[in-house]
């Protein structure tokens, strides 16, 4: 089965490349270097996790329950590829066998993207497999080498097992990984030579398709290749085709690049159900570590959290951070948290735990904790100000702001969405008169000996009166005659007779 | 000769307080807006350690005592650029009415209040603003009788280099406290004048002075 490359030439070589002379580029003036990241054995990889029985993974192809991914042990066992299940089991009864995990495949994919983003800008995602486009940092990392050295690392970091090659195109580069063949392609002109000796399994073209192909006894690409074009295209379809075309780099390929989601999501489930708090805080501080990840590789940070805590049959306990500024700083997360977490009463035990964040990009261009956590004062008075806010409540933090506006209880006023509006220039209070710095929070009606108010004692008038007779155009009318006045203690009051009633009111401590 | 020179660097030394001389600590001094006051203070309220201190009761005039100080920290033109400016106010008694702090000089948009339901979230908060690092000032309403409260906010107090107020009863002046400087103030007899007790300080003897007010 060994090819010859002369003969390849001979049909592919002559026809035009594509049918539609539309999508055919000019010549790409910028050669690409794909590097693909294959992870073969990723369902089992994300089952495997925490189970201490061998596992087997079903396929999901044919109507007959069929091994096709099986762990060490079980291999061991004599289990393997294509066995149907009643076998397996026969040879290992503790066999656990699990359906595919698809959701949790993503995840791991979209986590080890994130990690490859420091490789290259342009990361796709195909299968079980990540294309990172790599000609552009070659010249940063040095070598292809040292940048499948950096990959690898990625992938071992998360424990994934991964098979790697690179190519000039995106889908050969595929190819060759699913093949398993550690290739290092960097020039076009070697493609057909590299492809001829792959085995039809590495197109991932569909089952009846490879199926038609063994029959006409084509086993591998370099057979493909040598049958006539059109005749080809007739029985197995212009789309198989087409993916021919894109492995040799004779037609573009259209592929769009990932990037991370703006709503960021992950999940845990704990080892057993509980209502403790050191297994919780342990567990959210995986999925606090895994946000800071994905906000640190992007440079962005989280501004809004929802941490679900999921219960088996209660609907899920939800708890709401909201940030005054994004931040990508997993221990100020975890601290917020854990304040909130310790308000919170749990209904139920806790199964597992999903975060999930708003993404925005931080205020700075620079990362926050490049240097220290929280680089400014600003920046540590908003942390202040979260946590203050997270134990005594919104309302009981807040700023100050003067108003103009004669009544003295209208003056003022507590800003509660501080400090959103703090760059807006104090405005001038209307009040010429001395003011006094402590305000009671409702008039306190005086008591009298005579004509004179009482406060621990007869009152002696000060200043005054400064008449304020105002807000007749709303409910809050008043008519008042404010005066300063000392009690027998020394306490320098601010008093008002009410021009209607004519009792004595405190209203005022000047402290 | 050798002997003399010893003794000479022995009185440099700051750690080596004087009888009768008011030690001139190298902790930065904010002046407090009082000519008086801050001679007797060594140059002004003392930053980074804690302040106490003790009222018979609100509206005496303790706040205007301590207003010209903080109008200061507020001031972008008094501070130099990248020193923190803002003020927090734990606990207070009443609502700080806000036109009379504009009418100080205050700058209410680095002024932040902080109500306590109990007293021992007020300390919490005092102690959580020092450790921010993020405060000119602090000062705080708590009429705790504890001292590991307050050696818990000394030491925070330490670490942060703000100006820290702690305003407790005139009541507990009797406690002791570890509060480097310790203030009591009152009306003097006749009314309208404020009456400093200063009961400790750094290097230097308890004294009393009349403020005018």
């Amino acid at each position: 089965m060994t090819a010859v490359p002369g003969t390849l030439s001979l049909p592919f070589g002559d026809l035009p490349a594509a049918t539609d002379p539309a999508v055919i580029a000019p010549h790409d003036p910028a050669p690409r270097l794909w590097l693909c990241l294959f992870l073969p054995d990723l369902p089992l990889e994300v089952v495997i996790r925490g189970a201490a029985d061998p596992v087997a993974i079903l396929s999901e192809e044919g109507r007959q329950r069929r091994i096709r991914w099986c762990d060490p042990v079980s291999r061991a066992a004599g289990v393997e590829f294509g066995m149907p299940v009643n076998s397996a089991l026969a040879l290992l009864p503790g066999l656990s066998i699990r359906p595919r995990e698809q959701q949790a495949e993503a995840d791991a994919l979209q986590r080890l993207a994130l990690r490859c983003l420091r490789l290259t800008p342009r990361v796709v995602i195909d299968g079980s497999a990540l294309l990172l486009e790599v000609a552009g940092s070659l010249s940063f990392f040095g070598s292809v080498d040292a940048i499948c050295e950096e990959a690898a690392a990625e992938s071992r970091a998360l424990g994934y097992a991964v098979q790697m090659s690179v190519a000039p195109t995106a889908r050969a580069a595929l190819w060759f990984a699913r093949a398993g063949s550690m290739t290092r392609l960097s020039d076009a002109a070697h493609l057909v030579t590299a492809l001829v000796p792959l085995p039809l399994v590495v197109t991932g073209w569909s089952a009846s398709v490879c199926k038609l192909l063994r029959r006409m006894g084509v086993r591998r690409l370099g057979d493909c290749l040598r049958l006539p074009r059109d005749g080809l295209a007739r029985r197995i379809g212009a789309g198989c085709l087409a993916d021919i075309d894109e492995a040799l780099g004779r037609r573009p390929e259209l592929r769009p690049g990932w990037s991370p989601p703006e709503r960021h999501a992950s999940s845990i489930d704990l080892p057993a159900e509980t209502r403790e708090a050191g297994p919780i805080s342990a567990a959210l501080d995986v999925l606090l570590r895994r946000l800071e990840e994905r906000l640190g590789r992007s440079q962005e940070g989280a501004r809004l959290l929802w941490i679900h805590l999921q219960h088996r049959r209660f609907p899920a306990t939800l708890l709401r951070i909201g940030l005054l500024r994004p931040t990508a700083n997993a221990a100020h997360l975890g601290q917020l948290a854990a304040i909130h977490l310790a308000a919170r009463q749990v209904p139920a035990p806790v199964s597992g735990l999903l975060l999930e964040a708003d993404v925005a990009s931080l205020p700075e261009g620079i990362p926050a904790d490049f240097f220290d956590p929280c680089p400014d004062h600003a920046e540590r008075f908003a942390v202040l100000v979260e946590r203050l806010r997270m134990r005594l409540g919104l309302g009981a933090v807040h700023g100050l702001a003067a108003c103009r506006e004669h009544r003295p209880e209208r003056a003022w006023q507590a800003l509660a969405d501080w400090p959103a509006g703090s760059t807006s220039p104090a405005e001038r209070p209307v009040a010429v008169r001395a003011r006094p710095s402590w305000m009671l929070e409702e008039p306190r009606l005086l008591g009298m000996r005579g004509d004179v108010p009482l406060f621990r004692g007869p009152l002696q008038l000060g200043a005054g009166p400064e008449r304020i007779e105002t807000g007749w155009w709303d409910s809050g009318d008043i008519r008042r005659d404010y005066y300063e006045a000392w009690n027998p203690q020394g306490l320098r009051l601010w008093i008002f007779r009410d021009g209607r009633t004519g009792a004595w009111y405190l209203h005022g401590l000047f402290g | 000769m050798q002997a003399c020179e010893q003794i000479e660097s022995l009185l440099r030394d700051q750690r080596l307080w004087q009888l009768g001389r008011l030690s001139q600590s190298d902790r930065p001094r904010l002046p407090s807006g009082w000519p008086a006051l801050d001679r007797s203070l060594g140059g002004g309220w003392p930053l980074g350690e804690l302040t106490e201190l003790l009222v018979a009761d609100h509206g005496i005039g303790e706040l205007s005592l301590l207003l010209p100080a903080l109008a200061r920290l507020t001031q972008a033109t008094q501070v130099g650029e990248g020193t923190s400016r803002w003020i927090t106010l734990v606990a207070p008694p009443h609502i700080p009415y806000a036109p009379a702090l504009v009418q100080s000089g205050l700058d209410l948009s680095h002024l932040l209040v902080v109500h306590a339901r109990q007293g021992s979230d007020a300390l919490w908060a005092i102690e959580q603003a020092l450790h921010s690092r993020s405060c000119a000032a602090v000062v705080g309403w708590s009429d705790t009788e504890e001292e590991t409260v307050l050696r818990r906010l000394q030491l925070a107090a330490e670490a942060s280099a703000a100006w820290v107020v702690l305003f407790r009863s005139a009541h507990l002046r009797r406690l002791r406290s570890p509060a480097p400087l310790r203030i009591g103030i009152r009306q003097t007899a006749g009314g309208r004048r404020l009456l400093l007790d200063i009961l400790k300080r750094r290097g230097g003897p308890p004294v009393s002075m009349p403020l005018p007010c």
